[in-house]
C-alpha cells in the first residue's frame, strides 16, 4: 500500500511525552481509518471504569484512506473518545482543512493520553511536534483562541482546533470548533479536551502524497465531482445550505416542533435556508477542501440587537434553537449559533435542553427560583440567549442543563422523563422518527446513542436508492418493514463513510463502488463494495461492543415516551412507527443476541475473535 | 368567468431553485390546471424525471401541500386555496 502513512503520532500530556508508532496494514484493511481505526485503538486500550474524566480516557484524532487527497469532501477528520455526556461511545467528525492537514504531516492517528499540568497546545508541523503552553489562551473563546494560535505559530495556511470556555469548564455538551468555524459538535469531546488542560491542537503538513493509480484516481475524481453537482440534493444544498430541508418540514413533519409535541408550526419558512438567502445571506468563503457540495454558509446581521457575522445556522441548528424553541427569529437563530460557537458547544443538545426547560417550566416541574429570573415561555429569545451563557458558564439553571437532558429529568423528577428526548443520553437531532420510521431504529441502536450520523437512513425513505448497498426500491417512510434492514444497511454504510472521513452528504450521489474504486487507485487497498460494507459491519459491531463492555445492554436501545406518541396536529399526527417490530427485525438481521451482545457466530464472522473473548 | 390568484411556491422543482409566483386561474380549478401551466411555463428547466407523459409534475418525485402541509390530490377541488406548494422531498443536514 502506497498512500497509508501508517504513522500514529501519541501524546502522553501526564509524561510530556511523544511517541511514534507504525499502524500495523491489516488494521487500515479491517477497519479502514477514523472512526473504525479510532474504535480498533480505544477498545483496546481505553479504560473502562466509570470516570469519563480519567487520564485514560483517551482521545482520538483520526483521517482515513482519502483525506490528504483531493477526493471530494476529503477535508474532514475525526474525533473519538468515550463521550463525557454519554458515558458511551462517542465519534464526531468536522469538515475543514484539517483532516487533509493531518494526513500531509504524516499521521493517521493521534492519540491524546494522560492529563498535563497546566494547559497546552499540540503543535504538528510536518516531523516537528511539540506541547506549548497555552496558559496565556486558557479562557478565551474559540475563534480568538485559533486567531492568537495561528499568529504564535507564524502559520495562516495551518488548521486549528480549539474548545473555548465550555469544554474548560467540563461542560458536557462542550464540542470543538475548527478553523473556519466547523464544529465537532456532538457528545462533548470537548469536555474530555478540556478535563486533560489541552486547549487546542494546530496541524500543518505539506508533505506529498503519492497515489497508486494516479492518473485512475484523477478521472475518479472528477467522476465524483460531475455526479456530485449534477445532483439535484447536491444542488440545493449549494444553493440554500443545509436550511433548505427546513422547507419539508411543514410537509413531512420532520422538524420537531416544542419539544417533539406539536405537529405544524406557522414558522418553519420564516427560519428556512431559502429565507437565510434573502435576507443574511454573504458571499460564500470555501471553508471546506475540496467540496463541490458548499453547503456552508457565511451570514451577516449588521445591526440590531444580534448583529454578527460568520457561520451560518445549520439545519439542526435552525430546528434546535427554532422549532423546537418556537422561536421564528432567523437573526436570533443566527446569533445563538455564533454563541454556541464562540464558547464551544453543540448546538443541538444546547436546544434541546433548553427546549426541555420551557416544557418543564409550563409544566410547572422548573420553579420559577430555578429559571432566576428568566422568562422561559416558548418562543422567548433573550431566555434562550440568556441560557447559553447559563450552561457554557455552567452557572443556576445552566449547570443543571448542560448535563444534558437525561441528567436534568433525573434531577427534577415530577414526570419530566416522559418529555427528555434522548437515546443514551444523547438529545435526538432533528428528524422526527414518526416522519421517517427508520429513523427509530437508526436512534435506538447507533453506538453514540440519538445520533443521525451514524446512519442517515431517513434520507433514503424520500425515493433515495443506493443498488450496490442492497437498497434497489424505494422504501415508503411511513411502513413498518424493513425499516430494521434499512437502518442497518445505511449504518454500515455510515460506517464506511465516517471511516473513510468524508462527508456523509456525499451519500446523496456516491455509492460503495465509487468508494471502493476511489480507496483502491488512492491507496491500493482492494475492497469490492462488498467487502467495504462488510468493514462498515465490523465497525458497528465493535463500536457494540464497547458499549457492551461500558455496560450497556438492550435495555439501552430505547426510545423515549415522546417521540412514541402522536404529534399534536399537522402532516404526521396519528403516525407512530412500530418500534419493537422494527427493532426485533434489526436484531435478527445484526445476529445480535436478546441481552444486545453481537452473537459469537457474528463476531467470528468478521474476524473479531478478542471482543468474542471479552464478551463470551 | 370569475377568477383568482394563487401563490405557488416551487421548492426544487427546478434543481437549486426555490421561488414563488402568483398565478392567476378560474375560481373553480383543481391540481392538473395549475401543474400543467407551471410545466408550460418551466418545461425547459425541470428535470425530465419529474414530468410525466401527461404533461403533468410526477407525484413520484414531488410532493403536492397546502399551507398546513396537507397533501392534495390531482382532482379534488381546490377553490379558495390561496397558497400552494410543490416541493422535492430534500432530506438533509
Amino acid at each position: 500500500m502506497k498512500e497509508y502513512v501508517g504513522k500514529l503520532l501519541r501524546i502522553n500530556l501526564s509524561l510530556n511525552k511523544i511517541s511514534i508508532e507504525e499502524i500495523p496494514h491489516q488494521y487500515f484493511k479491517d477497519y479502514l481509518g477514523g472512526s473504525g481505526l479510532a474504535a480498533k485503538y480505544l477498545y483496546d486500550e481505553n479504560d473502562f471504569s466509570d470516570d469519563v474524566f480519567s487520564e485514560n480516557n483517551k482521545l482520538v484524532f483520526s483521517v482515513g484512506p482519502l483525506n490528504g487527497t483531493n477526493y471530494p469532501t476529503s477535508g474532514r477528520f475525526n474525533v473519538s473518545c468515550r463521550s463525557p455526556l454519554t458515558k458511551a461511545w462517542l465519534d464526531a467528525s468536522a469538515s475543514g482543512r484539517f483532516g487533509n492537514l493531518l494526513k500531509k504531516a504524516g499521521y493517521d492517528v493521534i492519540i491524546i493520553e494522560g492529563k498535563s499540568e497546566k494547559p497546552v497546545y499540540l503543535y504538528v508541523n510536518n516531523d516537528e511536534v511539540q506541547l506549548r503552553d497555552a496558559t496565556e489562551i486558557w479562557g478565551e473563546k474559540t475563534s480568538k483562541t485559533i486567531e492568537r494560535i495561528a499568529l504564535e505559530c507564524g502559520n495562516i495556511k495551518g488548521s486549528c482546533c480549539a474548545i473555548g470556555p465550555a469544554g474548560e469548564g467540563l461542560v458536557k455538551m462542550a464540542s470543538i470548533i475548527c478553523s473556519g468555524g466547523r464544529a465537532v459538535g456532538r457528545g462533548g469531546a470537548g469536555a474530555l479536551m478540556g478535563s486533560k488542560n489541552l486547549k487546542a491542537v494546530f496541524v500543518y503538513g505539506d508533505k506529498g502524497i503519492s497515489l497508486q493509480d494516479e492518473l485512475g484516481f484523477k478521472e475518479t475524481v472528477k467522476a465524483a465531482v460531475g455526479k456530485l453537482s449534477e445532483n439535484d440534493t447536491a444542488k440545493a444544498l449549494k444553493a440554500y445550505g443545509t436550511g433548505v430541508s427546513m422547507a419539508l418540514a411543514f410537509e413531512s413533519g420532520d422538524a420537531p416542533t416544542k419539544n417533539w409535541k406539536q405537529g405544524s408550526w406557522d414558522g418553519y419558512m420564516k427560519i428556512s435556508g431559502i429565507t437565510m438567502a434573502k435576507t443574511m445571506l454573504k458571499k460564500y468563503v470555501p471553508e471546506c477542501y475540496a467540496c463541490p457540495i458548499q453547503c456552508a454558509r457565511h451570514v451577516e446581521i449588521e445591526e440590531g440587537p444580534y448583529a454578527m457575522k460568520g457561520n451560518g445556522p445549520e439545519y439542526e441548528t435552525l430546528g434546535a434553537f427554532g422549532s423546537m424553541c418556537l422561536n421564528d427569529n432567523l437573526e436570533s437563530i443566527a446569533y445563538a449559533n455564533i454563541l454556541c460557537r464562540e464558547y464551544g458547544l453543540d448546538t443541538i443538545s444546547v436546544g434541546s435542553a433548553i427546549a426541555f426547560a420551557m416544557e418543564a417550566h409550563e409544566k410547572g416541574i422548573l420553579e420559577e427560583s430555578a429559571a432566576a429570573g428568566i422568562d422561559l415561555k416558548w418562543g422567548n429569545v433573550e431566555a434562550i440567549l440568556s441560557l447559553i451563557e447559563k450552561i457554557a458558564r455552567a452557572e443556576g439553571l445552566g449547570e443543571l442543563l448542560g448535563q444534558g437532558v437525561r441528567r436534568a429529568a433525573e434531577v427534577l423528577g415530577k414526570g419530566s422523563e416522559a418529555f427528555a428526548v434522548h437515546v443514551k443520553g444523547l438529545e435526538l437531532p432533528m428528524h422526527d422518527p414518526r416522519a421517517n420510521y427508520s429513523m427509530a431504529t437508526t436512534y435506538a441502536t447507533s453506538p453514540r446513542g440519538g445520533c443521525h450520523m451514524h446512519g442517515p437512513s431517513f434520507m433514503f425513505e424520500r425515493g433515495r436508492l443506493l443498488p450496490d448497498a442492497g437498497i434497489a426500491t424505494a422504501f415508503s417512510p411511513h411502513e413498518t418493514e424493513n425499516k430494521g434492514y434499512l437502518a442497518k444497511v445505511i449504518q454500515d454504510y455510515g460506517a464506511v463513510v465516517c471511516s473513510s472521513v468524508i462527508c456523509m452528504f456525499t451519500t446523496v450521489a456516491l455509492t460503495p463502488s465509487d468508494l471502493s474504486k476511489a480507496i483502491e487507485q488512492s491507496i491500493g487497498l482492494k475492497l469490492e463494495a462488498a467487502e467495504l460494507l462488510k468493514a462498515g459491519e465490523r465497525i458497528v459491531n465493535l463500536q457494540r461492543a464497547f458499549n457492551i463492555r461500558l455496560g450497556l445492554s438492550s435495555q439501552d436501545d430505547t426510545l423515549p415516551p415522546r417521540v412514541l406518541t402522536s404529534v399534536e396536529g399537522g402532516p404526521i399526527e396519528g403516525r407512530i412507527p412500530n418500534f419493537h417490530q422494527q427493532l426485533e427485525e434489526y436484531y435478527c438481521l445484526r445476529k445480535w443476541e436478546k441481552d444486545g451482545r453481537p452473537s459469537k457466530e457474528k463476531l467470528l464472522e468478521l474476524g473479531l475473535e478478542s471482543v468474542n473473548n471479552d464478551l463470551y | 368567468m370569475i377568477f383568482t390568484s394563487i401563490r405557488i411556491h416551487l421548492y426544487g422543482v427546478i434543481p437549486g431553485k426555490y421561488f414563488d409566483l402568483q398565478m392567476r386561474l378560474p375560481e373553480e380549478f383543481n391540481l392538473v390546471d395549475i401543474e400543467s401551466k407551471v410545466v408550460r411555463l418551466y418545461r425547459r428547466y425541470i428535470s425530465k424525471q419529474y414530468i410525466t407523459p401527461d404533461e403533468l409534475l410526477n407525484h413520484e418525485c414531488i410532493v403536492a401541500v397546502d399551507s398546513k402541509g396537507r397533501h392534495l390530490s390531482a382532482t379534488e377541488s381546490l377553490k379558495g386555496l390561496k397558497e400552494i406548494w410543490f416541493i422535492i422531498p430534500i432530506a438533509g443536514g
